[in-house]
């Protein structure tokens, strides 16, 4: 059993398979999560348990976990072990909710060395099990989350013969799967097809919504498609469903794409160009101007109008600007105004050395 | 789109809602969706947000019915866990279940839940192998029957469908097995 002190800065180095961005579709699909909800049937659910309670339910996930050569190495992380700062940077990374890194008694994640997997333990419920992969690896994602729940249930599922998996909130009841993916729409958001998107996503039991949506639109045109309803279905059509859905909007983006350059291709290249400026020479760019320059430059660069430039690196630069990562590789608490010149020299630093034709 | 509520913020919540044999659909702001997340009238869409109470809305009670008796209310509201200390009423507020006792003592209510939120209630996914032993595997398949029987007599044709998928999944796991 084995419980490390973990620093922010490390946490915020450490790998994450998805942004090597080499699966399927996977510079439309950034990357792909399936989630498994499960509760133990020997213990109250996590609102309704005591301190005592919390910690023997941790104690006995994290047990499983450390005996369980199937789904070793996977590290634990005490919550309430973690400064602020390390607790940002899990949930810049998706790998701790946020209602998660309030900490508390009992509270843990463990996670895998890759970057692959993460299971929250007293969440909402007693176990959340993560699977994250680039591109639209869904059913490999649901194959990673499904090889650590086989090895989690000996512990004793609560399930039930009709309603399957019990939650604590009857939304996530049934499969307690939710599969999702973060897709990358700015073709079509520019040529404003989102709207109609998001109805017919609706219409067939999928959710959409915007990564970053804080006005009227989703900065950066980042997307989130998941299935709304857990229970009915089985977790191979749930999963299909998504996979679809996804792959669906991947052909309407690209198409999409062709359609922008056929009708607006100066302005598309203007845009790009100016972005790429942007990008290589801005000392101040806040949160949202910098998702926008990385889409439209992504994207641009994607359709050969800007140089070519590794997923993996676009990728990363999405974690990099936001705020606990920056300040997480500072040597000093940087203030507002400072995270918008630091996100400019993360971009300043990448762009400038580029050469603006050819290889990188 | 514009908010469906404010008419004046973009609509950003897409929600497809079963109310019995309805479907309801909200295009809703953030704002719009979060306010009447809290009041109950909606569920909660966002997945790592749990909201407290976001559910009670959905929950059948002594309002909305309207057809039960006194006796039939304080029947209702003497319900408690025995086993996680949740009563009916802080089961109603929250929207959320204590333990696995819980979806027993508040079983009468779970399948209309259940219904109004997936549009099913019953699972048709994979099972913990330690779930299905011979034993409670009969008994499902004995509660699936009576389900598909039920079913058909209120005409929910596709339910039946789903139940019958389901039966078919119990003979076969015990095909398998023997
Ligand atoms: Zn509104
Ligand atoms: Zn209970």
């Amino acid at each position: 059993m084995e419980i490390m002190k973990t620093g922010a800065r490390e946490l915020a180095d450490s790998p994450l398979e998805w942004l090597k961005g080499r699966g399927e579709s996977s510079d439309i699909v950034f990357s792909c999560r399936v989630r498994l909800a499960r509760n133990l049937e020997r213990f109250v659910f996590p609102w309704r348990a005591d301190p005592a309670t919390l910690n023997a339910i941790a104690d006995t996930i994290r047990a499983r976990i450390a005996s369980d050569h199937s789904i070793k190495p996977l590290r634990s992380l005490v919550i309430d072990s973690l400064d602020p700062l390390a607790r940002g940077i899990l949930v810049e990374r998706h790998l701790v909710s946020p209602a998660l890194a309030r900490g508390g008694p009992g509270r843990e994640a463990a996670m895998d060395e890759k970057g692959i997997l993460s299971v929250m333990v007293n969440e909402e419920d007693h176990i959340r099990i993560q699977a994250f992969l680039d591109g639209l690896r869904i059913h490999d994602a649901w194959k990673a989350a499904r090889e650590a729940d086989q090895s989690l249930e000996d512990l004793g599922y609560a399930f039930d013969g009709k309603s399957g998996f019990l939650t604590t909130c009857p939304t996530n009841m049934g499969t307690g799967l939710r599969a999702s993916v973060m897709i990358h729409l700015p073709a079509l958001s520019v040529l404003r097809k989102i709207g109609r998107i998001v109805a017919d996503c609706g219409r067939i039991g999928l959710t959409v919504r915007g990564m970053y949506g804080e006005g009227s639109d989703s900065a950066g045109s980042l997307f989130q498609v998941s299935n709304q309803v857990t229970l009915g279905q089985s977790e191979e059509e749930l999963l299909e469903k998504v996979y679809g859905v996804a792959s669906g909007l991947v052909d309407k983006e690209r198409s999409a794409r062709t359609q922008l350059m056929d009708v607006k291709g100066s302005e598309l290249e203007d845009k790009a160009w100016r972005a790429w400026g942007l990008l290589r020479y801005a000392r101040i760019v806040d949160r949202r101007e910098s998702l926008e320059l990385l889409s439209i430059s992504r994207m641009a660069s994607e359709m050969d109008i800007l140089p070519p430039v590794p997923a993996i690196i676009w990728n990363r630069l999405l974690l990099d600007i936001q705020q606990a990562h920056m300040q997480a590789r500072a040597d000093r608490p940087l203030g507002a105004e400072e995270l918008d010149a630091r996100r400019a020299d993360v971009f300043r630093r990448l762009f400038e050395p580029l050469p603006e034709t050819g290889a990188i | 789109m514009k908010c469906g509520r404010c008419s004046g913020r973009d609509a950003e919540v897409h929600i497809r809602q079963q109310k019995g044999k309805e479907v309801v659909e909200y295009h809703l702001c953030r704002d719009c969706a979060e306010q009447m997340a809290k009041d109950g009238l909606i569920p909660d869409m966002s997945f790592d947000f749990p909201l407290e109470s976001f559910l009670s809305g959905l929950f059948p009670g002594p309002a909305s019915g309207g057809q039960e008796d006194e006796e039939g209310n304080s029947a209702l509201a003497g319900l408690a866990c025995g086993r996680c200390g949740l009563d009916h009423s802080a089961f109603r507020r929250s929207g959320k279940y204590g333990c696995s006792d819980c979806f027993a003592i508040f079983h009468d209510s779970l399948g209309p839940l259940l219904r109004k939120i997936h549009g099913f209630d019953i699972h048709r996914g994979i099972r913990p192998k330690t779930a299905c032993n011979a034993a409670s595997c009969a008994d499902d398949a004995e509660t699936l029957r009576e389900e598909l029987r039920q079913a058909i007599e209120k005409e929910e044709y596709e339910r039946a469908a789903v139940i019958r998928d389901r039966i078919r999944g119990t003979d076969g796991d015990h095909e398998n097995r023997s």
